[in-house]
């Protein structure tokens, strides 16, 4: 659905995208992950034409040039920034929207009460959008993107700034979305989301990919061990030293890419565990496996 | 450091690296009050100059040499008029205040010192009384001096009077203005000049929403959606236009209920207000663009098109201004859309004579919008 080779763009001597190269399949929910600058919106900017790549080529439903009517067509962007006419209400702004992709008459009023309705905003479709709280306008975000009912979606950062109420309901509304066959490019620098909502992920960092593949994948290649932490209900077993990590009282703690397997030999010894945390690896051990940092530094 | 003081140290910081407004928080002020100075201090040409006609009919010694005085004169702009039909028509134009006649006759008077005969023909808009009151005295002063009297007369102050030659010349006064003598009511010069405002205060709206628009990501999701970029800008030039006009015929509506502003033929006058609307629908393309935010934007705005209307004689009567003023007046819109508007409002001016002021109109309608347009790309890029 999606294809990008060797895209490039700079703004004067800084360089925002350097050579990104990816396909996103039809129906597929692909993540770009990476901290604030690392070049998440110029890729998304750059994907609906709003910029023009200094080099590079972008294939959106076979068809080259995102500036492209056609192409247009076929996208859904919900950008960063809130990009709404506050002083409309809800129903307006998603009407306006509609109509800009040649919706009208009873089909644009379809479109636009099921948008409303598919990100929670109905009863409050009359009133203006500088009456919402910053969740509701990030909810509306989503509606003005869909309601011309785009194949591809392109959502940038869509959970910035949000209560963890509409957080829900963003996170069940791109679900949904994913599930009805849409295909997604997602940014976002918050890892849990991308883990539950990609197929995918890209690591972008400095305008570069770092790494891509599925969430499991990237775990399994650049996640690292898992910290173990253990609490005995009595003294460690004396044999304790064997084993790899710290012992401090009665708390053991290692790293270990089979932390099932010592915990089962643990209990066949008869070892008495007051309480057992496993932190397993994650986007966010991959983020700092691969980049020193963590992607909301 | 308290909050306010931190506030305030971050407000200062702002301003300071936004340099569009900072130019327009402290260097515009000192341009204006350079300006003005010159203005009112007599500095560069500092002195107002009347634009006139002269038919010379007479084609005598003595009228030449009257003609002559009034060439000197450091306060009249001369042109020679081809015919009365000419002259006539730059006077109903408002490119010249009046066309003065010297009839046939005029050189016979002057050296017969006969000056309440004198032969001149004042053809003239009425609106305009204070410019003719000074033209007049400058007349008087150009005949007194070309009549022919004993040296005696000459020498001693007051003689002249005793003697009873005349100290001011008869002028026959001729309206010149449409089909009609003179406004009918104040309000028939007031309302254009209202219009301008008006005009003046849709070009501030307009250009700051769209910098609201680029602000707010609107700009932004309009860029992504299936149109051109010039769709985008299409769009917001005909909410302008139409804002304009709207404007426009609201205040003539106002007028013609409740002023008695009785406007001359619908079909210059609308021609007169779409070209207004069109001119400063460029204007207002072009200042939305002299900065990246809206507080830039709003003191740019404000601050030309007050220049503008200074300029364009909103703000004071034109014929006050200096020669200089004058000259740059004709690059202000203000300037046109006043004299189209009055033009056409009460001077019942001719689909031939609005050619030239609506066609100004709509070339610096074209041109500054052009260069928005180019301004926007660039930025944009």
């Amino acid at each position: 659905m999606i294809r990008v080779r060797n895209l490039c763009k700079s703004f004067g001597a800084r360089v925002a995208v350097e050579g990104l190269s990816f396909d996103v399949d039809p129906g597929e929910s692909f993540g770009l992950l990476g901290p604030n600058g690392a070049g998440k919106t110029t890729t998304m900017h750059l994907l609906a034409g709003l910029v023009a790549p200094d080099s590079g080529e972008i294939e959106i439903a076979n068809m080259t040039d995102p500036t492209r009517k056609a192409v247009r067509r076929n996208l859904g962007i919900a950008p960063q920034v809130l990009a709404l006419y506050e002083d409309l209400t809800a129903e307006q702004n998603a009407l306006f929207f509609g109509r800009l992709y040649g919706l009208g008459g009873a089909k644009l009023d379809q479109h636009a009460a099921w948008a409303l309705d598919f990100v929670g905003l109905s009863e409050r479709k009359r009133d203006p959008v500088r009456t919402f709280s910053g969740g509701m306008a990030r909810r509306l975000n989503l509606a003005c993107a869909l309601v011309h009912n785009p194949p591809v979606l392109l959502l940038d950062e869509p959970m910035a700034g949000v209560d963890p109420q509409s957080r829900n309901l963003l996170l069940e509304n791109i679900r949904h979305l994913k599930a009805h066959g849409r295909t997604i490019v997602y940014s976002s620098h918050y890892l849990a989301e991308a883990e539950q909502l990609c197929d995918r992920v890209a690591i972008v960092d400095d305008g570069r990919i770092l790494a891509l593949d599925t969430v499991e994948d990237l775990v399994a290649s650049y996640g690292g061990p898992a910290q173990v932490e253990v609490e005995f209900a009595g003294p460690p077993p004396a044999w304790m030293g064997d084993l790899p990590g710290n012992v401090a009282g009665r708390t053991w703690q290692f790293q270990s890419d089979d932390p099932l397997g010592y915990l089962a030999r643990l209990s066949a010894e008869g070892a008495d565990f007051l309480s057992v945390r496993v932190d397993a690896p994650g986007l966010e051990s991959v983020f700092l496996s691969l980049t020193g940092r963590r992607p909301r530094d | 450091m308290p909050a306010i003081l931190t506030l305030a140290a971050k407000d200062l910081m702002l301003l300071w690296r936004d340099k569009a407004a900072l130019f327009w928080v402290f260097l515009f002020p000192v341009a204006v009050a350079v300006l003005f100075g010159v203005m009112f201090g007599g500095g560069l040409r500092g002195v107002a100059v009347l634009p006139v006609m002269l038919l010379d009919q007479d084609g005598t010694p003595g009228s030449r040499a009257f003609v002559k005085s009034l060439e000197e004169s450091p306060a009249l702009k001369v042109q020679h008029a081809a015919d009365l039909e000419a002259g006539d028509a730059a006077v109903r134009r408002g490119q010249v205040v009046a066309l003065l006649v010297a009839r046939a006759g005029l050189d016979k008077a002057l050296s017969g010192k006969k000056l309440d005969e004198a032969a001149l023909e004042l053809r003239a808009d009425p609106s305009r009384r204070a410019e003719l009151g000074v033209l007049r005295g400058l007349i008087a002063e150009a005949a007194i001096a070309n009549i022919v009297v004993p040296q005696p007369m000459e020498l001693v102050p007051g003689l002249r009077a005793a003697a009873g030659v005349p100290t001011a010349p008869r002028l026959d006064v001729v309206a010149v203005a449409g089909g009609r003598d003179r406004p009918r009511t104040p309000f028939e010069l007031s309302f254009p000049a209202g219009m301008a405002w008006g005009l003046i205060g849709c070009v501030a709206t307009f250009a700051l929403s769209i910098v609201r628009e680029r602000q707010a990501g609107t700009f932004l999701r309009l860029r992504a959606a299936p149109l051109s970029r010039g769709d985008i800008l299409a769009g917001k030039a005909l909410a302008c236009w139409l804002a304009c006009m709207a404007e426009l015929l609201l205040l003539l509506a106002v007028g013609m209920l409740f002023f008695k502003i009785r406007p001359g033929a619908p079909g210059p006058l609308l021609a007169a207000f779409a070209a207004s609307s069109a001119g400063f629908v460029g204007l207002m393309m072009l200042l939305s663009q002299v900065g990246r935010g809206e507080m830039a934007v709003a003191s740019a705005g404000w601050a030309v098109m007050l220049v503008l209307a200074m300029f364009g004689g909103a703000m004071m009567p034109y014929f006050l201004m200096p020669e200089w003023m004058q000259d740059l007046g004709q690059l202000s819109p203000v300037r046109w859309a006043i004299m189209v508007l009055e033009g056409t409002l009460w001077r019942g001016l001719s689909w031939r004579e609005v050619l030239r002021p609506c066609s100004t109109l709509v070339g610096i309608g074209l041109m500054s919008f052009t260069i928005g347009v180019m301004l926007l790309r660039r930025r944009a890029t």
